[in-house]
């Protein structure tokens, strides 16, 4: 049996080219966010297991009734105002790509600044609500690392609960955190004219990438421990 | 791509953009309605169900749109979405066990 | 959405991504030699850092082989001292006799060092690095800068191990595994305080020396084959280490994560793989007086196996591709069944995400979970088989050249045969009953590890040599006696075990001699130890023909002394930065022709216009 060997000059595959038509450091950028899933999914999926391990649960409407200023009585909302801002910010750095697509520095730095407010915006909103849920501990409502008191009806409520959501919440936060100061780097440097030079705004593309995975890992984030 | 980008298909492309932000804006509000407003009485697992669905389809948005999947090339979207398949396993074994470790524990009085 | 298309144009030698439509400009070439410390040290060359992960993984295979010496002698003779254990390890060897505790340190680091120092980074970071872009005709890696990231990641994991051997309290000890409760409380043994803890810090160094590394030989392989190299028309060598990268990229994650949580169990008071811990009939609590509960060990062990199985993919999959290499090459015979080969691959990789709980079916875990774990265990032994058959007819009736590599690349496949179908015992649940944690499961997996996989690592090693050290060759005098002093020895060393472990004897036990049933098998321990012992010096054989060759004045004619027909045959004997002098080559045609039309090689390079260039058979292209 002979080995047919074909390979025809025009088929995206032939070598000399990326098959997929893309540089390799998109490439990399994609399948380093691919390994990135399985970081978060794995956390995830552990939670998952705990979860249907535990007798009983904690209820999110419960546990997430405050908001800054209006004090309690507002289930979900303040996690749901932190999902449209992080859902914006991800819009917005889609539109500094777009405008890097037409080489339009001052429109790049534009929206890559309301993207880095909105990055900014969640991190101190994440901030306000472990503040608000580890110091309302002493007042019997909240939760730390080691400990959770919702006050009276919820005894049951499983310390798995409250670490999962710290370890699991506080990765995402870095990944944001993170992602901001890698933001603020790229405005420098769309600043600078450094991608004017180059001809490309790539750079933001990937960055871009990165920025999308962040809140796309919230989108499941927020089903974990605030839907489901 | 697109320097060479015309202005309608520069267009188009930002309104998709807008398109899918709202339609993700409302899939949320829809989902924290549901978690809000759900009756006592009508079955958990189909809010649960609901979620899910509500949340992958979120999810496209966010692969398809804003990390612009929809318009790479074929091979390039199914390198990155085929490993995602070895979730689907991963998922039910540790779902699976961990219903088990709650069995145990009944057992076991603990 | 506009497409601008750019060809290679091979003006100059220092080009190195001209594929695609984006290039990031961190390639500006002074054409200056760079010092010794960006030569050598931080070098971005590829073929450097191929060499700092060999000399790395070897320094560490001496230290884990050692290891095993040490704590095979206490099993051998548990009665007797020995100074020079007291010599080594101090205070842990008082008086000559290895403290118990230590016992499992040792194990624990030969595991962890073997598996991963040596088997991951020793051989896939190695021989990816070196032939990724001399087979697929690249100047260098898609980024030589992460690459040198890569190598230095896992030099500083291996500076963070080291250290750990010398903390007061010892290195980790809670097996290679590292399961809690054991690993997450840290006053549960010596070994898993501070030990511990820089076990962990290592770890993670090292997954991200393996995700950088990984990440760069996908991207390298996907876009910067040279012209005409379609996906068909690589080597094995590279279909092997492309599926390696894919599987180490989905999976070293998982294990990121289970050490993640097994750090905030440490440290941070949760419960993540903790329930119902009692110390002195005390209930554990946090910092807060909470009762630590609601993890499960068994959540860690999932996470850990994991990654935990497809890394033993990671380590086999390198050596296999470069036996089908090294076999296709000696015997002057095309791979046979080429594509079922890249296929099996693929099936290997893809079932190999599918099967981890086969290491837990003694863990307590649901028996019909379990049950479908089997299935799919025993459905990876089919593409595997398919290598075996295939790797046997390619060398049939071959025109075999007997170098010292063709007969460690047929002592892997020997090993691979041994080793693998004791895996189909141990992946029936039933049968892993009275087999799990006994030494038929260390028979198993040090045949296919420590023998079939190390003996890819020498074949390759031996093979390429003149593409590691220009033009040398490392003697095969030596290079013989080497191989069957291994060969012959390792039957000797783990043969014995699957004996001792169908008879129920227990892994990771101090001493045989505390039980009746286990002391029947004194002499036989000495007689794997002594053998242990014989095939340890005999590496020292590999080890001093490998650095003396490596200086070696004497360097061979050709610069394709094999007459191989792959690319990286087609560089200069000392192939420089950017590989090619002047353009790179194109391919016209797949890397096994092989005795085709009467040619005993047709390089990939040469199209049928050009066969006049080559002798016949016998002879070597007029290159």
């Amino acid at each position: 049996m002979s080995h047919v060997d074909v390979a025809n000059p025009e088929s995206a595959w032939y070598g000399g080219k990326s098959p997929f038509n893309v540089s390799y450091g998109k490439l990399m950028m994609w399948y380093f966010l691919l390994s990135d899933v399985f970081t978060f999914s794995a956390l995830l999926i552990s939670y998952g297991a705990i979860r249907m391990s535990a007798p009983e649960w904690a209820a999110p409407d419960v546990v997430f009734s405050a908001m800054p200023v209006l004090g309690e009585g507002y289930p979900l909302i303040f996690v749901t105002i932190m999902t449209f801002i992080l859902i914006m910010s991800s819009v917005f750095v889609v539109r500094a790509v777009q405008e890097g697509h037409r080489m339009n520095k001052k429109g790049v730095m534009t929206w890559l600044a309301w993207g880095i407010v909105g990055g900014v915006a969640f991190l101190g909103c994440q901030a306000w609500e472990w503040t608000h849920l580890i110091g309302g501990l002493s007042h019997g409502h909240g939760m730390t690392i080691s400990e959770i008191n919702f006050g009276p009806g919820t005894e049951h409520y499983p310390i798995q609960f409250a670490f999962l959501f710290f370890v699991i919440t506080g990765f995402h936060g870095f990944h944001v955190f993170s992602g901001v100061l890698i933001n603020i780097w790229a405005l420098i440097m769309t600043a600078n004219g450094t991608f004017e030079r180059r001809g490309h705004y790539e750079m933001i593309e990937k960055i871009g990438l990165y920025w999308h995975f962040v809140d796309l890992v919230w989108v499941f984030v927020f089903l974990a421990f605030y839907l489901l | 791509m697109g320097h060479d980008l015309t202005d309608e298909q520069y267009k188009s492309q930002v309104s998709a953009v807008w398109r899918a932000t709202i339609i993700m804006a409302v899939l949320t509000v829809l989902e924290v309605a549901a978690a809000l407003m759900w009756p006592e009485d009508m079955s958990r697992a189909v809010l649960n169900i609901m979620f899910v669905l509500m949340s992958i389809a979120k999810g496209y948005f966010i692969v398809a749109e804003f990390m612009h999947v929809k318009y790479e090339k074929r091979a390039l979207t199914l390198t990155i979405l085929g490993p995602l398949f070895f979730l689907i396993w991963f998922i039910i074994a540790f779902m699976w066990e961990g219903s088990e470790w709650l069995a145990l524990r009944e057992l076991w009085g603990v | 959405m506009a497409h601008i298309d750019i060809d290679i144009h091979e003006g100059h030698a220092h080009d190195h991504d001209h594929h695609g439509h984006r290039h990031d400009d961190h390639h500006d070439h002074e054409h200056h030699e760079p010092g010794f410390v960006m030569k050598y040290l931080f070098s971005m060359d590829h073929k450097m850092i191929a060499k700092q992960f060999l000399i790395t993984g070897i320094l560490w295979a001496v230290i884990g082989v050692l290891f095993s010496v040490l704590f095979r002698i206490q099993l051998a003779w548990p009665n007797e001292t020995f100074p020079i254990l007291e010599t080594l390890l101090g205070g842990w060897a008082e008086g000559g006799k290895l403290d118990p505790e230590f016992y499992y340190a040792l194990v624990t680091m030969h595991g962890t060092i073997m598996v991963f120092f040596v088997l991951t980074a020793g051989l896939s970071g190695t021989f990816s690095n070196l032939l990724i872009p001399l087979q697929v005709g690249a100047r260098d890696m898609a980024s030589p800068f992460m690459n040198m990231l890569s190598y230095w990641f896992f030099f500083l994991a291996g500076v963070v191990m080291f250290v750990s051997l010398f903390v007061q309290t010892g290195p980790a000890s809670g097996g290679w595994t590292a399961y809690p409760p054991l690993s997450a409380l840290e006053t549960a043994s010596s070994g898993s305080g501070i030990g511990m803890t820089l076990w962990l810090t290592s770890m993670a160094l090292f997954i991200v020396s393996s995700l950088l590394g990984g990440l760069n030989y996908v991207a390298t392989i996907l876009n910067m084959r040279t012209k005409g190299m379609t996906m068909f028309r690589m080597p094995l060598t590279i279909w092997a280490f492309f599926f390696t990268a894919i599987l180490g990229v989905l999976s070293f994650p998982v294990l990121l994560s289970a050490c993640l949580l097994l750090i905030f169990d440490r440290h941070f008071g949760t419960a993540f793989y903790l329930s119902d811990i009692f110390i002195n009939g005390e209930v554990l609590r946090n910092s807060a007086g909470q009762i630590i509960e609601g993890g499960s060990p068994i959540l860690f062990q999932h996470l850990f196996w994991f990654l935990g199985h497809p890394e033993v993919y990671i380590v086999i999959l390198p050596a296999m591709g470069m036996v089908s290499e090294i076999l296709a090459c000696n015997s002057k015979k095309p791979v046979f069944g080429y594509k079922a080969m890249v296929y099996s691959i693929m099936a290997i990789t893809v079932l190999g995400f599918l099967v981890w709980a086969h290491h837990m079916f003694m863990s307590g875990m649901n028996p019909f979970v379990g049950s479908i774990f089997v299935l799919f265990t025993l459905m990876i032994a089919v593409p595997s088989a398919v290598k075996v058959f295939n790797w046997i007819t390619t060398i049939w009736k071959g025109n075999i050249n007997y170098t010292p590599a063709t007969l460690f690349a047929v002592g892997f496949v020997s090993l691979f045969i041994s080793g693998g179908l004791t895996g189909i015992y141990l992946g029936n649940s039933a049968l892993d009953i009275p087999l799990h944690d006994s030494y038929f499961v260390i028979a198993h997996f040090h045949i296919v590890m420590g023998l079939a996989a190390g003996f890819g690592l020498f074949a390759g090693v031996y093979h390429w040599f003149p593409k590691l050290f220009g033009g040398r060759m490392m003697n095969t005098t030596l290079g013989e006696i080497h191989f069957w002093i291994t060969f012959v020895g390792s039957y000797c060393i783990f043969w014995p075990m699957h004996y001792l472990g169908m008879t129920g004897v227990p892994r990771r036990y101090y001493s045989f001699n505390e039980f009746e049933t286990f002391s029947v098998y004194a002499e036989l321990n000495i007689f794997m130890t002594v053998a242990a012992i014989v095939v340890f010096f005999a590496q020292f054989l590999f080890v001093i023909n490998f650095f003396m060759s490596a200086v070696s004045t004497r360097r061979t004619k050709s610069k394709n002394p094999y007459n191989a027909s792959t690319l990286e045959w087609t560089t200069p004997i000392e192939a420089g930065h950017g590989n090619w002098p002047g353009a790179i080559p194109e391919v016209h045609r797949w890397p096994y022709d092989y005795g085709k039309d009467g040619y005993e090689t047709i390089p990939q390079t040469i199209p049928d216009s050009r066969l006049n260039e080559i002798e016949k058979k016998g002879g070597r292209t007029s290159r």
